[in-house]
This record gives C-alpha cells, sequence and structure tokens, in this order.
C-alpha cells in the first residue's frame, strides 16, 4: 500500500477567489524521502496539510478529488486518527510544545491516545533517544534554544509511532548550523528505525535544498499549485534550472549545470574543490 | 553624515546573571556596509538595540554623532538611524499600504503634501505601487519585506539596520531584498545587516563585525574575516560561496552572477576550450 | 516585579517539590485562612516560623528572600496608613506580619509546584481538561507573548511612536499600532498551536491517560493530617481560648 496518494486533488482555501492546489495527482511509496519545494506562495505547505488531514478538517474551503494516507480516505478521517500513522512538525518551534518540560510534551500524544502510562514511559525514552535529546528530557520549552525546541517537537510526533514524518518548513526559523544538525538529525533517525524494520517515509517541505540534498530519493515542485517537476532529486533540479523554476539551487549546482555540457563533465561534484579539480584546475596551477 | 562610535560597551538585561554583551567598541562611519554576524544567541540583536537607542548600555557608552544615546529618545534616534525588524508582520497595523508607510512620516513631522509625495516616491522605488490601497497583511512574504524597509526608508535615515532580511526568504525574494539593500548602499547611505547568512552578507557588505557570545571576535573587512578558517569556525559560521571558489580557483573579484562566473570558469580552464 | 519572583516554580528536588500538588495545595489554602483569622502577634509569629520551615525545606529561602524586597513597599503602605489613621507601630507590625504570612503560604506552594501539576490537580479536582489545559497554556505562552509584544513595541518606537505623548485620547490611539500586530500575531498563534495539538490527537480519546499519574505517598497523609490538626489547633485557639 502506497503511503501517500493523490487523485485529481484541488483545493480552494474558502474565501479566496484562487485555487490552492489544481490537479494534482501523486504516489508516495513507504519508505522515501521526498522534498516539495517550489516558490513562496506556491501550494506546498497546503499540499501537506491535505496529507495530515488539516484540510479539509480544520480548514475550511472545498477539496475535489481523492486523497489517501495508507489507504484512509483523508476526507472521512478525523485528523485524530490520522494522527496515529502520520505526524507534522511545523515551522515555528514555539507553537509546538505546551507544557513546562520535554518529557511531558513528548507524552502528550500517547496520553491523548489513552496508552498505559508504562506504554507511554516506553515510547518517551525511545522518542528522546532517537532525537538524541535525553540530556533535555527535564527542560521547559521557554528555556530551550529554538534548534531544541524542534528537536523536542519531532520527538513529541515520534512518540506517537507515526509510519510518515512530515516537515513543513522546520529549519526557516533557525540558524545555519542548527538547520544543519536538525536535518543532519531527520534522516539518522530515520535510517535508524528502517534499521530495526519500522520503516518511515520522510516528506519534508523546505527552502533549504543545498542541507537536504544528499538525503533524499525525490523532489516534487510545486509552482502555482500545480506539480511541475516530480522525479530524481539532480534531475529535477536540472530541469529547474532550465526552466529557470526561482527555487533555492545550491550555488556549486548553478555553476555545473551551466558548464558540465560544454565541459564534457560526467558525475555531479559534491564540493567546491571537486569541481575545479574536474575542470582540470586547481588553486596552485591557476592564478 | 552620521557616525556611530561604540566605547567599552557592556550590556545586562534586567534579571538576568551574565552580561549579554561584553566589552565591545567599534566606529561605523557614514557610507559603510557592515554585516553583523553571529550564530543565534551571540547577541547580534541585542547589539543592534544598542545602536539605535532602544536598548542602553549598562557600562560604556554609545554615541551617534558624538551623543550619548542615553540623552537621546528613541524617536530621535530613529530619525537618522532606521531599524528593520525580523518579522514585517511585528510592524503593520494599518488597512492600506500607503498608510503603513505614512506612519513614520507623520510622527517624524512630514506635511500631507510631503508626506504624499514620498510615498508615491518610495512605494515606486521599492515595486509596491500596484499594492498602494491593498491590507498590508495580505502581500507575499517578500513584499512584506520590501514594504517594512520602505516604510523605514521613506523619512531618509542616514543609516539603516537591517535584523535578519533573509530568514524565511526563498531565492527570488533574496535577490530582490538584495538588490533594495544594494541601491540604498550606493546612494552613499550606511546599511548595517545582522544575519547569519554569510552569502547574503557577503553580496552586500564590506565589512563584518562577528560576535560570538556577546564579544566581538573579529572586526574588519568581510572577504579578510570571511577567508579565516580558525575565526569561522569559532563563530559556527561557514565560509561563503564565492569566497572558497575565489580560494579554490586563485581567481578573485568574482561577483553572484552565475552566468558570469560559469564562463569565466570555461574561459580559464584549458579542458573547457577543447 | 522582583516580588514575583516569590511565585515563580524552580525545578528543584526536594521532599516538598515532591509532594502532590493536591495535599500542598490543601496546606497553602489552611495557612492562608489562618493567617487572615488571626491577629494575635504569637500565632502570626509562629506561622512565619512554621512557613519558614517549609521553605527551607523546599531550599527555597533564597527566592523568598529576594521576594521581601518587593514586599517592602507594601509594608511602608501599612505602616502609612496605620500612622496617619490612628493606629500604632504595633497595629502596624501586626498587618505586615499578617501580610508576610499571608504570601508566604502560597510562595513556598507556587515555588514548589509546577504550573502543570496545578493544573493536574485542577483536573483530578473534577475540572474539564480543555479547561485545565487552557490554564498551564496561558502560563506557558505568557512570556512568548510577552517577547513578541516587547520586539512588536521596538520597531513602532522605531518608527517614531511615542506612547507618553499628546492627551488621554491621543495615547489610546497610539496603542493601536502596538495592539493590532499584537492581536493579530497571537490569534495566528493560536490556529498554530491547534493544528499542532490536533496532529497530536488532543481530544481522540475521552479517557485520556496520563503519563504521570498523581499518587499520595506518605508524605502527603502526613501533609493531611498537619492540616487537619492546623484546622482543629486554630479552632480551638479561637473559640475555646479566645484569641484574636
Amino acid at each position: 500500500m502506497a503511503a501517500v496518494e493523490l487523485r485529481k486533488l484541488c483545493f480552494r482555501y474558502a474565501g479566496s477567489e484562487k485555487q490552492a492546489l489544481t490537479d494534482i495527482d501523486l504516489t508516495i511509496e513507504e519508505g522515501e524521502s521526498v522534498l516539495i519545494t517550489g516558490p513562496s506562495g506556491c501550494g506546498k505547505s497546503t499540499l501537506v496539510r491535505v496529507l495530515m488531514g488539516l484540510i479539509p478538517h480544520s480548514y475550511p474551503g472545498e477539496l475535489e478529488g481523492e486523497a489517501y494516507v495508507f489507504g484512509m480516505n483523508v476526507k472521512n478521517t478525523p485528523v485524530s486518527r490520522i494522527a496515529t500513522r502520520c505526524g507534522m512538525v511545523f515551522q515555528n518551534p514555539d507553537n509546538q510544545l505546551f507544557t513546562f518540560s520535554v518529557e511531558d510534551d513528548v507524552a502528550f500524544g500517547p496520553e491523548n491516545l489513552a496508552l498505559p502510562p508504562d506504554e507511554i514511559g516506553r515510547r518517551v525514552d525511545e522518542a528522546l533517544r532517537l532525537v538524541g535529546i535525553e540530556h533535555l528530557r527535564h527542560f521547559s520549552p521557554n528555556n530551550l534554544s529554538g534548534g531544541e525546541q524542534q528537536k523536542a517537537a519531532i520527538a513529541s510526533i515520534l512518540s506517537m509511532r507515526p509510519s510518515l514524518l512530515i516537515f513543513d518548513e522546520p529549519t526557516s526559523m533557525l540558524d545555519p548550523s542548527s538547520s544543519a544538525s536538525l536535518i543532519q538529525r531527520i534522516f539518522e533517525l530515520k535510517r535508524s528505525l528502517d534499521e530495526t524494520g519500522r520503516s518511515i517515509t520522510v516528506v519534508i517541505v523546505e527552502h533549504r535544498i543545498d542541507l537536504l540534498l544528499k538525503h533524499l530519493s525525490r523532489i516534487i515542485v510545486v509552482s502555482e499549485g500545480r506539480v511541475i517537476l516530480d522525479g530524481d532529486p539532480l534531475r529535477v533540479l536540472e530541469e529547474s534550472f532550465r526552466k529557470r523554476v526561482p527555487i533555492n539551487i545550491p550555488p556549486l549546482l548553478q555553476i555545473y549545470f551551466r558548464v558540465k555540457d560544454k565541459c564534457g563533465l560526467k558525475t555531479t561534484p559534491a564540493t567546491v574543490k571537486e569541481l575545479v579539480s574536474m575542470l582540470g584546475g586547481g588553486a596552485s596551477s591557476n592564478g | 553624515m552620521v557616525k556611530i562610535d561604540v566605547e567599552n560597551l557592556y550590556f545586562r538585561y534586567p534579571e538576568a546573571s551574565d552580561y549579554a554583551l561584553r566589552n565591545i567598541s567599534f566606529r561605523i562611519v557614514e557610507g559603510e556596509s557592515v554585516a553583523i554576524l553571529g550564530e543565534n544567541g551571540a547577541g547580534k540583536t541585542t547589539l543592534a538595540k544598542n545602536l539605535n537607542g532602544l536598548l542602553k548600555p549598562t557600562e560604556g557608552s554609545v554615541k551617534i554623532d558624538g551623543v550619548d544615546t542615553r540623552s537621546l529618545s528613541v524617536a530621535r534616534i530613529a530619525r537618522k538611524i532606521g531599524f528593520v525588524n525580523h518579522n514585517p508582520e511585528h510592524q503593520f497595523f494599518s488597512e492600506k499600504v500607503e498608510e503603513e508607510v505614512r506612519f513614520g512620516l507623520r510622527n517624524f513631522g512630514f506635511s500631507e503634501e510631503a508626506a504624499d509625495k514620498t510615498i508615491r516616491e518610495i512605494l515606486s522605488v521599492f515595486g509596491l505601487e500596484e499594492y498602494r490601497g491593498k491590507n498590508p497583511f495580505q502581500l507575499s512574504g517578500g513584499e512584506k519585506k520590501r514594504l517594512a524597509i520602505a516604510s523605514i526608508m521613506a523619512w531618509r535615515p542616514e543609516a539603516l539596520i537591517v535584523d535578519e532580511p533573509t530568514i524565511g526568504m526563498d531565492y527570488a525574494q533574496k535577490l530582490n531584498i538584495r538588490r533594495v539593500l544594494r541601491s540604498i548602499v550606493s546612494e552613499g547611505r550606511c546599511v548595517i545587516v545582522i544575519t547569519h547568512d554569510v552569502d547574503f552578507a557577503a553580496s552586500i557588505c564590506e565589512r563584518a563585525i562577528i560576535l560570538s557570545r556577546g564579544e566581538v571576535i573579529g572586526d574588519g573587512r568581510l572577504r579578510d574575516l570571511l577567508s579565516d578558517d580558525r575565526l569561522v569556525e569559532k563563530a559556527s559560521l561557514r565560509k561563503p560561496f564565492l569566497i572558497e571558489l575565489e580560494e579554490e580557483t586563485g581567481l578573485n573579484g568574482l561577483e553572484e552572477d552565475f552566468d558570469t562566473i560559469s564562463s569565466i570558469l570555461m574561459e580559464v580552464f584549458q579542458k573547457c576550450r577543447s | 516585579m522582583s516580588f514575583l519572583r516569590a511565585f515563580k516554580y524552580r525545578r528543584k528536588d526536594t521532599p516538598v517539590h515532591r509532594l502532590d500538588p493536591r495535599s500542598k495545595f490543601l496546606l497553602s489554602i489552611v495557612l492562608m485562612v489562618v493567617s487572615i483569622v488571626f491577629t494575635d502577634i504569637r500565632v502570626l509569629l509562629a506561622l512565619v516560623a512554621g512557613q519558614l520551615i517549609l521553605l527551607t525545606l523546599a531550599k527555597s529561602l533564597r527566592e523568598w528572600l529576594s521576594s521581601l524586597r518587593g514586599l517592602l513597599f507594601f509594608f511602608a503602605v501599612i505602616f502609612v496608613t496605620q500612622l496617619l489613621f490612628g493606629g500604632t507601630l504595633y497595629t502596624g507590625i501586626v498587618l505586615s506580619l499578617r501580610l508576610l504570612a499571608l504570601s508566604s503560604s502560597m510562595s513556598w506552594f507556587f515555588l514548589s509546584s509546577t504550573p502543570e501539576d496545578i493544573g493536574r490537580a485542577m483536573s483530578v479536582a473534577g475540572l474539564p481538561i480543555e479547561l485545565t489545559f487552557s490554564f498551564t497554556m496561558a502560563i506557558r505562552f505568557i512570556p512568548v507573548i510577552y517577547d513578541e509584544f516587547q520586539s512588536i513595541y521596538d520597531t513602532q518606537r522605531s518608527r517614531g511612536l511615542e506612547l507618553e505623548k499628546g492627551g488621554f485620547r491621543n495615547r489610546i490611539r497610539n496603542l493601536m499600532p502596538v495592539l493590532i500586530p499584537l492581536l493579530v500575531g497571537t490569534i495566528r498563534r493560536t490556529y498554530e498551536i491547534a493544528d499542532a495539538m490536533e496532529v497530536r490527537a488532543f481530544g481522540a480519546s475521552p479517557k485520556r491517560t496520563t503519563y504521570r499519574p498523581l499518587r499520595l505517598k506518605s508524605g502527603d497523609y502526613l501533609v493531611f493530617l498537619a492540616s487537619i490538626i492546623l484546622i482543629i489547633l486554630a479552632l480551638v485557639l479561637k473559640l475555646v481560648y479566645g484569641v484574636e
């Protein structure tokens, strides 16, 4: 069963004349690591709200077409039911933690599911370990940095044991080193869950393509409410470059795409050094 | 002719046990473009708020054109030194874009006619004239940012402090903001950009002041400072892409325009010409 | 504001912190009532001494002491009004002691109980989860919203806003540039919080469990006992011996 299946999905927010999403056809298989990107206001956040059932249940509007998450029809499944298979981490770290200790926040979801206390305890321990924040267990969110808050938010989703993790611009309020550490953590935890056989699917909405690229299996580019590109990360980025879609293509690739044909480059450079040496140069030989 | 003198500045928030800023001294003069760099919590915003009188030094002094900020009102300083918040929505309260710009002008005693004229001019400079009657909250993220800057630049302050201008912005929006800030620099005004986006800083600023845990650990030409691996590491920053490229290729004077860079690279390296 | 420090929870590991919030709340209420009912200086002194023991056990004497500075102002007010309106130095001292006993009886409770524990005690007492949760969330988000207010106020001051300028009507109008962004921001925040709660299945089951259920321990029974003895003692003093 696919993790996500969207058929001819259209959505218009109540009170808006513009379609936020138009004719989206999309299948995401279990275990994938997918980046959804596109210019600001393109509809990517709207798209992931549908996957979580927040649309149509919390946001009024007109939803047409079909949306299934692990076979559940989003239209008639309550969010709290979808929440047992899908978790979502949002942009603003501060607004996702409601209690006075990280531990209690991580327990919050399982408590709502009315799980027995010892089961909750096991899940809390596991979630804190997966995100690497055992040392923050008793901290109040008010005393955490943005990056730490965001990790606590991830842990508080992991304790629900979701099979699909959705991130909506998780680093947009963080500085570069916290962003890098957060992204690193997300894919490390995916790997360690995959190893134990509890494979999870990651769908992430972001502008920071540079930090994500090496972890992705697929990139989807959304523009004006439509999926305009979808597939292998590098191929999609090159297409976006050719079609001048305004997304944050990493500078190294910006140059690589421009010179690769003329210079006959076969492989993609991972660092500036690699690019320069592929071109047959180096700081010492040219001056 | 603005001049900001910071001398042995120490700052501690009331109730806090530790200093947020320690022993900071520098001078910024008109026409300079300065990036204040450092990771979150390094004290960047606290420093900025000390420069425009929103916060007053606990010890030491900040002088604007020779006058201590302690003896000036925030409004008096703001007339000379504009401050743009990182979140544009923290300033919008009007129903119309033009009223948002008028707010500052009215506070600073512009006549209605002068204000009308200024609003027209500034909205056109910032590419916002078509939104004149629109609700600021309905603009896109990039437009909101530009409106926030425009509503400050309207009264023509001699210096502008911009807090985290690129946060949450996509590529196209960043380019737009860069263009706007560069044009302010080219008018000979002083621009102080607080950011952790080193590539963005490098594309606008000549000078950098690097903060780490409340102290200045570097002050000088941005290119020199950010080429220093140890300093970059210590401040938890990253080397800007262009500086890295220049170091690897031995080229210099590269500008962030990938078409030009690519053709220069293809010209320089033998392999591509054959 | 320094006097509010005596009410701000600090995480510590002490016998008082470990007590169940319900038993602490009961004792706190009893102490409060006793300090209101009596004016006899001996009773008040005994009360303050007892609370000092509690505060010492809770390792919170320092916070309590630093709050005294804030109370000084109120003591001054008490003395001045006493002397102006026919009281004596003695009545001034008694009233000040009473205020001290009253504020301390709440202080040790708040210093040693998380807002969450208080919320939990409220829900055990039969209040609906939505209500108790709103209570703890309000406390959780007050500093966050205060920071936002500060940022907005700073931004508007940097645009030349001067709140203190002009007459009353002008001042009210001047508040708009601060209040509107704050309101918009808070409403947006509320929606975001609601979304974040939804995705964690808030309201999924009417039989919500708690990870750390409140459990009464032997210490709590001791506190219950102490509270009851205190009530009886107070009644005896008042009714039998006629202590003021």
